[in-house]
């Protein structure tokens, strides 16, 4: 099976809820500043509970929030 | 420096240790043991080190409080201290067989174990914890 990427749209959904800061999802969903900023980022991968605690924050459906990036098929251009 | 508590805490913990047992590792390299004073040195250093730690995580506490460990935290620790149980394992496996196929040791202590064997198991945990809190700093910068 080949190897996804998990991406996510928590920047996009923080604008949407008003320009939410990192500090504040933090503090709503009880992690730190700098791990949201690691989510958001792609640094870091989040449990299955942070990751439905900060869809619940925003009031979307997990896969809204964080979706799968499937590489392009073998022999596809690479996009520039 | 846009860092949490822990990750300021694993970059004064490892200045902590270069500091300290680099002196004492250089020390022991250039003046070896020759007087028997070898582990009241390491008992002072140990001690020294124990103080710089307490001295450095105040002061850090008073410029950042302390953030309550989170799924992140938790997971770069689980991944450095592997990282550091490979180079424990490695120094204490030398140390074992160094002291099998040793001669009779030159100098001993009152535990009757050779100051170069404690030296090792020392300069054994030392680096493990530079692994340990080296792999936190990686971790925390580069993610995990």
């Amino acid at each position: 099976m080949a190897k996804t990427t998990i991406r996510n749209s928590i920047r996009r959904w923080r604008f949407e809820a008003g320009e939410m800061t990192q500090q504040q999802l933090a503090e709503r969903t009880g992690v730190t500043r700098q791990t949201i900023n690691a989510v958001e980022k792609g640094n870091h991968a989040p449990s299955l509970e942070l990751a439905f605690n900060i869809a619940e924050v925003f009031a979307r459906p997990l896969e809204e929030v964080f979706y799968r990036e499937k590489p392009p098929p073998a022999g596809d251009p690479v996009p520039l | 420096m846009n860092a949490s508590f822990r990750e300021k805490s694993a970059w004064l913990s490892a200045l902590a240790i270069l500091i300290i047992f680099g002196n004492y590792f250089a020390r022991v390299w250039f003046f070896p043991d020759e007087d028997g004073s070898g582990v009241s040195l390491l008992l002072t250093v140990i001690v020294l080190f124990i103080i710089l730690e307490i001295v450095l995580h105040i002061g850090l506490a008073l410029g950042h409080s302390p953030e309550n460990t989170d799924e992140r935290d938790i997971d770069v620790a689980g991944k450095s201290y592997r990282n550091a149980y490979a180079i424990v394992m490695i120094g204490i496996v030398y140390a074992i067989g160094g002291s099998l196929f040793a001669g009779p040791p030159s100098s001993m202590t009152t535990t009757n174990m050779p100051m170069t064997t404690i030296n090792m198991l020392v300069l054994t945990i030392v680096l493990g914890e530079l692994m340990n809190f080296g792999s936190q700093i990686f971790y925390y910068r580069n993610g995990t």
